[in-house]
């Protein structure tokens, strides 16, 4: 510690420090657009149905483990190489913690649904920061963003070019009242047409403002996906519990004549019934808050700074999307545990 | 909703591509990795238990061998002391027998020794007696009848011997 | 002008209580745990558990203020 600034260190923090100033200085990054609903690819649609951006990365996501999973079974063997030794690690840790937490017959049973949830959204996460998630899209004219957001996007870029491919560049644009307002004459006239709108007509009315439209982004910041999970565990906790409980499962909600119907009975069953529609709500926010912030957070940042500040936000991230990932799992099978207790009243432990 | 994003056909899009998900994984992938592990699991044990009763095996078995080892042993000197007695029975009956032979030779020799002298002895008096009858014939000149003759003899004889 | 308080407002100010019940949690599993190692397990599930619930309330506020920095409030204009 006492050699820090001395030789190569001090020349390496010079040049570190000399490299944050230039890249802040010339180096300008964009503020990407902020949105939160995914952005539909145009052109690119299923069926009639349109994709987004972050259907896109799901299923990405869904190849990568899926992909992984198949390499690690496809050559299965009793003394484990490569792929299939650190599958089984991560399956052995992950498989003793549940076995800890709700015994070996129950760890057995719903290790798949922890498995899934974790590894899926550990990818779907981790995907986001790749190089080129976020970044790398269409550019599209300011006043189509306009529309299709709803009113939501009012100001872009204008556009240039960066080591000779075009981009945005740090020269924010903003629509006025009355660019927003022809914009919107301008849709009703396409519509009547049975026309989609296609940015302003001649250029000269045109703000120049544009906003890139990227066909990567991580997919838990579509609040669909987080939703969906969240869904996906609420309903698949009450199955499992109805299934290993039979009827009395449903003693949490209505509490029976049995036990005598006392008033704060019912007021514990409504409590409980809310708490599992809450547990949506939190599950998917939590998730989605948690990605949503990380994304902005690696957005903002080389905004800022453009070079190597931005490094230990992705670590930050990697960090995040795998404990996010995990809580998600982990809360999912302590609910499928919670909710297999017999809630006959002589049981707590 | 529509403006937090939420959206009915992604929303079933994506419950969708999960259920897929979920059940591809949990019918090929995740069954051949868990049962690998458990089959692993019960191998090591299984090996665990064997090597223990292998160990145990071996201890008896070298209990074992360490008694017989012990008992070989004793088995050697008890031997070794047999026969070390055996060549102490056999040294002393072989001296025995020299003494005793030399014993034999000893007193054979000694019965010899006076049978031959017995003899010359006779001879002896035979002769001092023929000698002494031709001296005495000399000196009498005379005849004497043989009776005194013999008597004479035998007097003379007996002096003779006496001394 | 309110339309950039009040998001902010919401999430800032709803996030202190969740932080202060989150890291009271952790402050007392992690004495738990050091008490009894054995029982680390346990005490690490209840203590996700706890911060889910204390998370929670952080939650509605990251819902209300998401809902008023894309949707608008109602009179707010």
């Amino acid at each position: 510690m006492r050699k820090l600034f001395q030789g190569t260190n001090l020349i390496i923090l010079i040049g570190v420090l000399a490299a944050l100033l230039a890249s802040a200085l010339l180096i300008k990054v964009p503020l990407p657009t902020i949105l939160l609903p995914a952005e539909k690819i145009p052109g690119l649609s299923i069926a009639g149905f349109p994709i987004t951006n972050t259907l896109i990365t799901t299923l990405m996501a869904d190849l990568t483990v899926l992909i992984l999973g198949f390499l690690a079974v496809r050559k299965i063997k009793e003394v484990p190489q490569g792929l299939q030794n650190l599958v089984e690690w991560v399956f052995e840790a992950f498989n003793g913690m549940l076995t800890d937490i709700a015994g070996k017959q129950k760890a057995r049973q719903w290790f798949p649904m922890f498995m899934t949830i974790l590894l899926f959204l550990l990818f779907a996460n981790w995907w986001e920061l790749v190089p080129g998630f976020d970044s790398i899209g269409l550019i599209e004219p300011l006043e189509v963003a306009y529309h299709e957001s709803g009113g939501t996007v009012a100001t872009g870029y204008e556009k240039g070019t960066f080591l000779g491919l075009p981009s945005l560049v740090k020269k924010p644009v903003a629509l006025t009242a009355e660019q927003k307002h022809k914009v919107e004459e301008e849709v009703l006239a396409a519509e009547a047409h049975g026309e989609a709108y296609h940015g302003p007509h001649d250029e000269h009315d045109a703000s120049g403002g544009y906003v890139l439209l990227p066909f990567f982004r991580a997919a838990a910041t579509d609040l669909n996906l987080p939703l969906a999970l969240a869904i996906i565990s609420v309903v698949m906790t009450q199955i499992v519990g109805m299934r290993m409980l039979g009827l009395k499962y449903w003693r949490r909600f209505i509490n029976p004549v049995i036990t005598g119907i006392k008033p704060i009975d019912i007021f514990v069953g409504v409590l409980e019934f809310v708490s599992e529609i809450a547990k949506i709500v939190s599950f998917s926010f939590r998730l989605f808050g948690n990605i949503f912030a990380g994304q902005v957070l690696l957005f903002v940042m080389p905004f800022l700074v453009a070079l190597i500040v931005p490094v230990a936000f992705f670590g930050l991230e990697l960090f995040v999307g795998f404990m996010q990932a995990f809580v998600f799992a982990i809360l999912t099978f302590i609910f499928f545990e919670q909710g297999t207790h017999s809630h006959a009243g002589d049981e707590h432990h | 909703m529509d403006k937090l994003g939420i959206n009915g056909p992604f929303l079933l899009a994506q419950i969708i591509n999960f259920i897929i998900l979920y059940v591809l994984l949990k019918r090929f992938v995740f069954p051949p990795l868990l049962n690998m592990l458990e089959a692993r699991k019960q191998r090591i044990a299984e090996g665990l238990a064997a090597a223990d009763v292998a160990r145990k095996e071996a201890e008896t078995e070298r209990a074992r061998l360490m008694t017989q080892i012990e008992a070989e042993r004793a088995d050697a000197q008890r031997r070794i002391a047999e026969a070390s007695a055996q060549a102490e029975r056999v040294k002393a009956d072989i001296l025995a027998d020299a003494r005793r032979e030399a014993e034999e030779i000893k007193a054979r020799a000694i019965t010899d020794a006076e049978a031959e002298k017995q003899r010359i002895l006779g001879d002896a008096q035979k002769q001092i007696a023929e000698l002494a009858m031709l001296a005495t014939e000399r000196v009498v000149r005379r005849g004497i009848d043989e009776a005194v003759q013999q008597q004479l003899i035998a007097d003379f004889l007996a002096e003779v011997s006496l001394n | 002008m309110t339309e950039i308080l009040a998001p902010g407002l919401a999430i800032g100010l709803g996030a202190i209580g969740p932080g202060i019940g989150v890291g009271l949690l952790v402050m007392g599993a992690l004495q738990a745990i050091g008490r009894n190692p054995e029982a680390a397990g346990e005490i690490r599930t209840n203590m996700i558990l706890g911060i889910v619930f204390a998370e929670a309330i952080a939650i509605y506020a990251l819902v209300v203020a998401l809902l008023l920095v894309f949707v608008g409030a109602p009179g707010l204009g």
